[in-house]
């Protein structure tokens, strides 16, 4: 897979629920190299050097055609600028290794607060691969403004359920809970992505029912493309660390500390 | 031109110095690598990628719908200017001399990659053409694998980074064997880095390198900590500097460039002791001490407390500490500190800096060396210079 540099014309920036975007761009390359699960390093501010410096992480969250788009939500000075006007992103991507996804047997996608970014590209993928295998899809949030995006997922015609921490929309409570009470049998395969608390609960709940569990990790990253070595996370088995733009950001859930 | 970079001040005005800065940024850049020409016949990606030239300075943003006629027309004349100025340009800017050297070592061109900033050189390889860096100087290594800091191990600062990644490396052995294996398809000469706790360290770190071909230099960091000495760093002492360089000197005939800290009173004087010591250069800086405060958990940013800055913010420190060193000390000076730009680079040539290395700026833009390297060799051309050895320390007083 070859890594791309590119500056890629945006086509829409919609704010799909409170403060969290869907910026749309043009790249039919990308759009052609991503795999569900892999992140891209955006530039956000116009000059090379101008604060803020570093580029961000973000997802890949749909890919329609030529047309890539991340999901994010307004949380600093970075997300804030995305969140303005932008005629164009500077990016490097595909970047980093994504889910592994099964081509036949029961998949369940479970999604908390933003972490439902990559599901979206991951439910579409399974669309092609898996069209007819059983896909689940479970999605929590604190609110059900926060859920705007699932308009998409409805759209693919894979079971959905919901859950939110007020109870105003879907299940009231956790998006653990879904996972009790829809997910039956022992040969599950549960890929997540959400607010760590929330991702190692779901990979108990996995370790516990004998199920293979896939996690997207977070962290703080300079380079993204595994020069900086500052987005480290602790492995599970020894005094090691691992590096989530480089070992990840999907890593089997057995393999790190959550 | 007004329009087209907004009339944003840049560093090169005229039209042929225009054609080859841009032209070679086009090819460079351009989605997916087709050339420049094929970018011509599809107009939209040219205008994609012209935006990403200019938006290198200041940018005016263009209004859309007009602006793309505009841009189109002005765009065919610089062509035909280009086009027509190119061959007569391409012959003057194959004469210009980039080459610098190192003791012994004669280097193609002065911009290297600086340690910890570019991996192992491979993880850039998509992003740039590694044959045509001066150097690549690789992570540093010691004897046996570190596995490094806890995270979080960065922090983004104002125009700048923090940075305690605990000096992770795979160890020498391993290097040698994976990571120099992979490094030597390419023709670039590569630096090693090293670090290590006592004098014994570094001795045996020289001696293994001493002996493996493919090595053309060794760049000794000296920010670390003497564990023999309770801690002090070997870079803050000009005694305990000295007496590294020169046990290390016996180890091996490879050029030895000693990196230095910043972090000391005055930076000439450990500079002086390591060439006297027998170092045939120096490199500085490496990053400033400095530290960041979460005021909502009320805790430290970084889990080490304390980390190297380093990126733009430093640059102003680090020049100043490279032109104090170069009219110290008769050994060459590497520079290196927040360079972005071949503006940035030219700063430290013109105090007196005979190469210079690339941090902090790889990671925001993976091919900026090449940039900047192409930018030397248009602002030698421009000054009607033929060597970039006639730019070092001519600086104006
Ligand atoms: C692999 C990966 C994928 C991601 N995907 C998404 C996504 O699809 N949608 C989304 O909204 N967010 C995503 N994030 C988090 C996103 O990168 C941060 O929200 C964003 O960097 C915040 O930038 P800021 O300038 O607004 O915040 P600031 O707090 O001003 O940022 C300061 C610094 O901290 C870093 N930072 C802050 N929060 C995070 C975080 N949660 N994770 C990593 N770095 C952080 C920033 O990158 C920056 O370097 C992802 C993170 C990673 C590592
Ligand atoms: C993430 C990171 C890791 C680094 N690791 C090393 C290292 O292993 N050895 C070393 O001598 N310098 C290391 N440095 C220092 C750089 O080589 C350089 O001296 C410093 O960052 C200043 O240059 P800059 O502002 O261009 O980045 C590191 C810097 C960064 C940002
Ligand atoms: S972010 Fe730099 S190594 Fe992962």
């Amino acid at each position: 897979m070859k890594h791309l540099q590119l500056l890629a014309e945006v086509t829409k920036n919609v704010e799909v629920g409170p403060g969290i975007f869907c910026l749309t761009f043009t790249s039919r390359e990308l759009a052609r190299e991503a795999r569900p699960g892999q992140f891209i390093m955006l530039k956000v501010s116009s000059a090379p050097m101008i604060d803020p410096v570093l580029r961000r992480p973000f997802s890949i969250h749909k890919v329609e055609g030529d047309q890539v788009s991340i999901l994010f939500k307004v949380v600093g000075r970075g997300t804030e600028i995305l969140a303005g006007e932008n005629h164009e992103v500077d990016l490097l991507g595909p970047l980093g290794n994504g889910y592994t996804i099964p081509a036949k047997g029961y998949l369940a996608l479970v999604g908390g607060g933003l972490g439902i970014a990559p599901l979206l590209f991951l439910a579409q993928y399974c669309i092609k691969l898996r069209k007819d295998e059983r896909t689940l899809i479970l999605l929590g949030a604190r609110t059900a403004a926060e859920l705007a995006p699932i308009k998409d997922f409805r759209k693919l015609g894979f079971p959905i359920e919901l859950a939110t921490d007020d109870g105003s929309a879907g299940h009231h409570g956790f998006v653990t809970h879904l996972m009790t009470d829809n997910m039956e049998g022992a040969d599950w395969t549960v890929v997540t992505c959400g607010p760590q608390p929330m991702m190692r609960g779901v990979a108990e709940q996995s370790a516990a029912n004998g199920w293979e569990c896939q996690v997207s990790l977070e962290s703080v990253m300079a380079c993204g493309i595994g020069a900086c070595l500052g987005c480290a996370v602790r492995a599970k088995n020894n005094d090691s660390y691992l590096h989530v733009c480089r070992d990840g950001p999907v890593f089997n859930a057995e393999e790190v500390i959550l | 031109m007004e329009h087209a970079d907004g009339g944003a001040p840049s560093p090169c005005r005229s039209p042929a110095l225009w054609a080859i800065k841009h032209e070679t940024k086009l090819i460079a850049r351009s989605p997916g690598g087709l050339s420049f020409y094929h970018n011509f016949l599809f107009f939209i990606p040219v205008k994609r990628v012209l935006g990403q030239i200019f938006s290198s300075h200041p940018r005016v943003h263009e209004n859309a719908g007009c602006a793309s006629r505009y841009f189109r027309g002005i765009f065919t004349v610089k062509m035909t200017i280009s086009l027509l100025q190119r061959n007569s340009l391409d012959s003057k800017m194959k004469k210009i001399d980039l080459t610098t050297s190192i003791g012994k070592w004669d280097l193609k061109n002065p911009v290297l990659t600086a340690s910890g900033t570019f991996g192992y050189g491979q993880e850039f390889a998509d992003y740039i053409d590694l044959n045509t860096l001066g150097a690549i100087v690789v992570k540093g290594i010691s004897l046996l694998p570190r596995p490094g800091n806890p995270p979080p191990r960065v922090v983004e600062t104002s125009c700048g980074m923090l940075n305690a990644i605990g000096l992770e490396n795979v160890g020498i052995e391993e290097f040698i064997k994976e990571k120099l294996a992979v490094l030597s398809q390419y023709d670039t000469d590569v630096v090693v880095n090293i670090l290590g706790d006592t004098i014994n360290d570094y001795c045996e770190l020289c001696t293994r390198l001493d002996q493996v071909e493919g090595i053309k230099a060794i760049e000794v960091n000296i920010s670390c900590p003497n564990v023999k000495r309770g801690g002090v760093a070997f870079g803050t002492d000009a005694g305990m500097a000295h007496r590294l360089c020169s046990e290390i000197r016996k180890m091996t005939g490879k050029p030895l460039i000693l990196k230095l800290s910043p972090n000391v009173t005055d930076i000439s004087l450990i500079a002086r002791a390591v060439e006297d010591g027998g170092a045939d250069a120096v490199s500085l800086i490496n990053t400033l001490l400095g530290m960041a405060i979460d005021i909502k958990t009320k805790k430290p940013r970084l889990a080490n407390i304390v980390g190297g800055l380093s990126g733009p913010a430093i640059k102003p420190v680090a020049l100043r500490m490279v032109w104090q060193t170069a009219n110290a000390v008769k050994i060459p000076v590497i520079g290196i500190g927040g360079i972005s730009s071949a503006e940035d680079a030219l700063e430290f040539l013109l105090a007196g800096a005979s190469a210079i290395q690339v941090g902090t700026a790889n990671f925001i833009n993976p091919a900026v060396s090449g940039e900047i390297i192409r930018g030397i060799k248009n602002y030698l051309l421009e000054q009607g210079l033929e060597a970039v050895s006639d730019l070092v320390g001519s600086l104006q007083m």
